[in-house]
């Protein structure tokens, strides 16, 4: 059935229809840096993790089909540990984990047709060791994946994570604190997930304005009702050689004062 | 079918946050045997050595000599016999040196790929069984004479929220001790003197951090002074707590000593 070309290329297609209508509404993960280290940050389902630690200087935050994520995530923390006791841990990084397992597995789920794809995207951050430079790889479900510069970020649709991305470059400062990094992670959040629902048209996403700030207020809102705040750090001053570490609810307090303060006033106006 | 069988493996629902599954799956052996039929014993091997552990008033500390001995010559007097598992474990190595850092090794490993794929920490039965699985694992290279290790191992317990201290014998059988422990060629020349200390002078569990940390320099001092095989550098002490572990300093410890104050 699939043995003609075109059709190969039509049930690929399909397939990209498929996973991206079933990514579209997931919470994004949004990753910046602090002056200590790195900062993930999500909002999860109750009863849901979606930031995990993967090995020293490793973590993962993920949208997407849980049993997906869950997958994803054992490929890389199996292959980090193996890879760091035959090795060493300085042997485990991100650019080897990705360019020569995690992407290809991924491909080769998304290519077999008659397998099932990783309906999954994720956010990958490492901690350099010297600089203070850290990287964010962005995987797709395709098993493309991208780095940026200082910030990172996975999201239901192409806009949405380009929309984090600017939110980010254009409000965090030159080396910002852990509060400072996490309001502009909440901000980031709601701009991105107010983005995959208001999706431009694809020949407009270039000209597209950022949304205005009672967007994003009223984005944060609407998710602060079904979902709760989560997020970790990759701090370079811990003292063992695992450097993540799970922020507490007190430290997430922040994240509320951030959503209250750009909830729209009730003026009649809103929606 | 090449090599689909490893890559699945990777996926690893199966594991239950077995490290040593995965490493097996991989087509790895995390503690290969040595071949040493016939050895006879006339290897001579590096092993000699004091390590002591003891429970004081705000958690355990974890002490050793640095030397490390090979029949009567020194070889190397920098050695680490105190080493860090994870953020609520010591072990404390007596015994052959190979055996010992990849037995600590695979352990580190093993309570971190449990805790990161798994999602809780492992429990404390579930890491004294780990550690004692592998000392039955290594019988083989103990009664060859090459490889016996007894490590005293000292772990934090969360649910009881205090310290506990545990000694090993060759085949793996473990024993909790209350108040000290101690292993390796000096420990007979102290285990008396930490008796007496704590029989009849001042409860070591009443210690201050101070007083402890003196106590055991002193008793590396002692088992120094009769056991040829101990010694060295400024011995290693660790400090377990609930805040995790601490490596005390060399200049902490040398302010402190274990000379007569």
């Amino acid at each position: 059935m699939y043995d003609e070309p075109r059709r190969w290329i039509q049930a690929l297609e399909n397939r990209v229809q498929y996973v991206e209508k079933r990514l579209r509404s997931g919470s994004p993960v949004v990753g910046l840096p602090y002056n200590n280290g790195a900062l993930l940050f999500t909002m999860r389902p109750r009863g849901q993790q979606k930031v995990y630690e993967v090995y020293d200087r490793l973590a993962m935050g993920a949208l997407g089909h849980p049993a997906d994520v869950e997958r994803l995530r054992m490929i890389a923390v199996n292959l980090a540990h193996v890879e760091g006791f035959a090795r060493s841990a300085d042997d485990v990084t991100l650019q080897r984990l990705l360019h020569f397992t995690i992407a290809p597995q991924i491909k080769q789920a998304f290519d077999e047709i008659y397998r099932s794809p990783f309906i999954a995207k994720c956010l990958m951050a490492e901690l350099a060791p010297k600089a203070e430079q850290t990287q964010f790889f962005t995987v797709n479900f395709d098993g493309n994946f991208s780095s940026h510069d200082r910030f990172g970020a996975a999201a239901g649709t192409q806009d949405a994570e380009e929309t984090a991305l600017h939110a980010m470059e254009s409000r965090l400062s030159e080396s910002p604190g852990l509060e400072e990094s996490l309001r502009c992670a909440v901000y980031a959040w709601g701009a991105s997930f107010d983005a995959a629902f208001n999706e431009a048209d694809d020949d407009r996403i270039e000209e597209r304005p950022p949304p205005s700030d009672d967007a994003v207020g009223a984005a944060l809102a609407k998710a602060a009702e079904r979902l709760l705040p989560e997020a970790a750090v990759l701090d370079h001053t811990l003292s063992g050689k695992a450097k993540y570490r799970k922020l507490t609810k007190e430290e997430l307090r922040v994240v509320e004062e951030a959503a209250e303060k750009l909830r729209p006033k009730e003026n009649g106006q809103d929606r | 079918m090449d090599d689909t069988s490893s890559q699945w493996a990777l996926y690893g629902a199966g594991f239950r946050g077995d490290f040593l599954s995965l490493l097996r799956a991989q087509g790895m052996s995390p503690m290969p045997a040595l071949n040493a039929d016939g050895a006879d014993g006339a290897l001579q091997h590096t092993e000699s050595t004091t390590v002591l552990a003891l429970r004081y008033k705000d958690g355990a500390l974890i002490a050793g000599d640095r030397r490390a001995v090979a029949g009567s010559a020194i070889m190397y007097d920098r050695a680490d016999k105190v080493l860090e598992i994870d953020e609520r474990s010591v072990m404390a190595i007596s015994g052959s040196p190979a055996a010992a850092y990849e037995m600590a090794r695979v352990l580190e490993y093993s309570f971190r790929y449990y805790k990161r794929s798994q999602l809780q920490e492992m429990s404390l039965e579930g890491k004294l069984r780990a550690l004692s699985q592998l000392i039955k694992e290594n019988l083989g290279m103990a009664l060859q004479g090459i490889g016996g290790v007894l490590p005293i191992f000292a772990a934090y317990d969360n649910l009881a929220g205090e310290t506990r201290l545990y000694f090993y014998d060759a085949l793996g059988a473990q024993f909790e001790m209350t108040d000290f422990a101690a292993a390796g060629s000096g420990s007979v020349w102290i285990r008396g003197a930490l008796y007496y200390e704590n029989r009849w002078r001042q409860r070591i569990a009443d210690l201050d951090r101070r007083a402890a940390i003196q106590l055991t320099q002193r008793m590396l001092q002692a088992a120094a002074h009769f056991d040829s095989a101990t010694g060295g550098g400024t011995p290693t002490v660790k400090c377990l707590t609930e805040d995790g572990v601490e490596t005390l300093s060399e200049e902490t410890l040398t302010a402190i000593g274990g000379s007569d104050v």
